[in-house]
């Protein structure tokens, strides 16, 4: 079992595939073969929503707030960038939450801050959208 | 099919407060609450030669940014 991570010339992870036979690289990217399920790998890090990942969920502005779920297995914490700001997040068990105001309309954007060891793509990326009401 | 190009987003800035992440209000919303203020003013038939002199700069101001 093995799956493919495409990595970019400064050592990000660009994405993640199950084969490598289709791939197109951009100049400087570099395939790597892992020995684990594209769902192991894919699962290292997840963002959610009321069970929602990898994808975008929008909540109307007002008093309200979103919880994002974070799980991240066998880690005790894990550094996520929510639009120019960096936080750790503490995990129990390998799971931790984020709270997000919906006071001012906008879009939170969620994703690893630390490129070369989580892709921000597929379940490890959320975009929070507070439309105005 | 044509592909649509990417539409460039700026991303609002975040600050973290009571343990709660909050947008900081876009220039754009900014910029309505400012009008609205502005327009009551005009409206309260109590404005001042300092507020118009204000109202007026902000008015140009936003003018000479317009695209």
């Amino acid at each position: 079992m093995s799956m493919f991570v495409i990595r970019n010339a400064d050592a990000s992870i660009a994405f993640f595939a199950e084969k490598a036979s289709d791939l197109v690289l951009a100049p400087g990217q570099v395939v790597e073969e892992l020995q684990m399920s594209f769902a192991q790998y894919a699962n290292r890090l997840v963002l959610s929503v009321q069970g929602l990942s990898g994808q975008t969920v929008s909540f109307p502005a007002g008093e309200g707030e979103v919880i994002v779920q974070v799980s991240c297995p066998g880690q005790a914490s894990v550094d996520l960038q929510i639009n120019d700001l960096v936080e750790t997040v503490t995990l129990t068990g390998g799971a931790g939450e984020l709270i997000l105001s919906c006071q001012n309309p906008g879009v939170f954007v969620i994703q690893p801050a630390n490129r070369q060891l989580y892709p921000a793509a597929g379940s490890s990326l959320l975009a929070v959208v507070v439309e105005e009401a | 099919m044509n592909k649509l190009p990417p539409k460039k987003v700026d991303l609002q800035g975040v600050k973290k407060q009571e343990g709660r992440f909050i947008l900081q209000p876009s220039q754009e919303n900014l910029n309505k609450s400012q009008i609205q203020a502005d327009l009551a003013t005009l409206q309260s038939g109590k404005t001042t030669t300092a507020d118009l002199a204000a109202i007026l700069a902000r008015l140009l101001h936003r003018l000479l940014e317009a695209p």
